[in-house]
């Protein structure tokens, strides 16, 4: 059995800057404790969710912890453009990014290199369209 | 003067990973060194950078600093809706104690917008409307906005940023006629390649309207160049650290329009080599005395009160960069301190 966490990130009563410091803190208890995964809600406009943009708060997690993998549950894909999710169409360099989201959990992924798998499949590019290869050097 | 750093993230020619591991390494250094601002481009689908969504970088860099302050340079305000870029605001500021700096523009690429299926014509009336929106979400419990391009009814707002009424503006300058406006809302700006000659002007103009408007001439707001400076022990090390930077970078500010077939817009006026971008005076490689040198003379000629840096671009290493920003900071920067 693996172990993870749910997080809506609801109001707690504290300040803003507090409250996403507590978290963060407590973030890094569930990495040292050995949980698999750490799952954000995406809500708008309400103090059930005050990570509207879960891409920005993730990249926040990759930074304070070493194990935990993380990621959105779930990002509400219509409410972004495409294009921000996987970032670079039609080009076969910085698929790095594109694995995942592109500009957003593309880019955590790269921090930290993990993002859970069952996650961010159906963003995966079919192989041989880019893989996993490296950015290309620049001419 | 202020000193602050620009930043396009562009292909370093090392794997992503790495790239974005060694920048926040880089940005770590600029916060020790005393840097006031970290300023983070916005482009997609391109080389050129490499941190297309710049709040998600932006939050590690948050995490990684205790001083320095960031944002965007800038959002290119039409590609993205604006309550989420309301949220991420909030989220930003809150997140950093304060420290983030709103960065706002249209795109200067019709290629870019037009990949997220923005009207490049329509661009600049998009972008006023998002940042009239934008700045009434930030400002306000609820959100009503009746536009061309936005309509809300009566949104709740329940995040707030840590600067009130909401973080400071900045916006990159091209035109004179763009100052009135800036003056008025308090708005930083930051000029790209321009000559000091033609910088001076800009300054002028914006300090008469600030006076015009009443307002205190210690509370004008930061209005700069940005230029590509690198720094080493020697004069040669230092060109030939950014004569052979420069390329890769110089290239990645073309690939896109060239591969989609649209004019450069700087095609002839940006160098094609740095030593040409020195001689133009735009840019400077060398000794730490030739920079504050250098630096002087871009104050004088100019009279901005924010210089910004663009230290890390194209294959410049992470030792190289580091080095550079040591001694800029060290031998460079308190010849310029502010009282």
């Amino acid at each position: 059995m693996r172990f993870g966490i749910f997080d809506h990130l609801d109001d707690s009563g504290l300040p803003l800057d507090r409250h996403f410091e507590a978290r963060l803190e407590l973030i890094e208890a569930y990495d040292r404790a050995g949980f698999y995964g750490y799952h954000l809600a995406e809500h708008h406009n309400t103090p059930l969710g005050y990570a509207p943009s879960p891409g920005v708060f993730l990249a926040a997690v990759a930074q304070r912890t070493r194990q935990l993998r993380f990621g959105p549950m779930v990002y509400l894909l219509p409410l972004y453009h495409p294009l921000r999710l996987i970032d670079d169409p039609g080009r076969g360099q910085a698929v790095d990014r594109a694995i995942c989201r592109g500009g957003h959990a593309g880019l955590c992924r790269s921090l930290i290199g993990k993002i859970p798998k069952r996650i961010v499949s159906p963003f995966r590019r079919p192989r041989g369209t880019g893989g996993h290869a490296q950015p290309s050097r620049s001419p | 003067m202020r000193f602050g750093i620009f930043d396009h993230l562009d292909d370093g020619g090392v794997p992503l990973g790495q790239l974005f591991e060694e920048r926040l390494k880089l940005v770590e250094a600029y916060d020790r060194a005393g840097f006031y601002g970290y300023h983070l481009a916005e482009h997609h689908a391109t080389p050129l950078g490499y941190a297309p969504s710049p709040s998600v970088f932006l939050s590690a860099v948050a995490q990684r600093t205790r001083q320095l302050r960031f944002g965007p340079m800038v959002y290119l305000l039409p590609l993205y809706h604006p309550l989420r870029l309301i949220e991420e605001i909030c989220m930003l500021d809150q997140m950093s104690g304060g420290r983030f700096l709103f960065g706002v523009g249209r795109g200067i690429s019709p290629v870019e917008v037009g990949f997220f299926g923005v009207d490049f014509a329509h661009g600049m009336q998009q972008y006023e409307e998002a940042l009239a929106v934008i700045r009434l979400g930030l400002t306000h419990d609820e959100l009503t906005y009746h536009g061309k391009f936005y309509k809300f009814d009566a949104v709740p707002i329940v995040l707030k940023p840590a600067q009130l009424p909401h973080p400071p503006l900045w916006y990159g300058i091209s035109r004179l006629e763009t100052i009135p406006w800036a003056a008025e809302n308090d708005v930083n700006l930051v000029s790209f390649l321009r000559p000091v000659s033609a910088m001076r002007p800009l300054v002028e103009q914006f300090q008469a309207e600030w006076t015009a408007l009443r307002k205190p001439p210690d509370t004008l707001p930061r209005i700069g160049v940005t230029r590509h400076v690198v720094v080493a022990e020697t004069e040669k090390e230092a060109r030939n650290i950014a004569a052979r930077a420069y390329r890769p970078w110089r290239r990645n500010m073309e690939v896109l329009w060239e591969q989609r077939g649209v004019p450069f817009p700087l095609q002839g006026e940006l160098a094609d080599e740095f030593d040409v971008l020195q001689h133009h005076g735009v840019g400077f490689a060398g000794t730490p005395a030739g920079a504050r040198e250098y630096v002087a003379a871009q104050a004088d000629g100019s009279g901005i009160n924010y210089f910004v840096c663009d230290m890390a671009f194209g294959d410049i290493t992470l030792a190289e960069a580091k080095r550079s920003i040591e001694l800029f900071a060290e031998e460079v920067m308190p010849a310029f301190a502010e009282a």
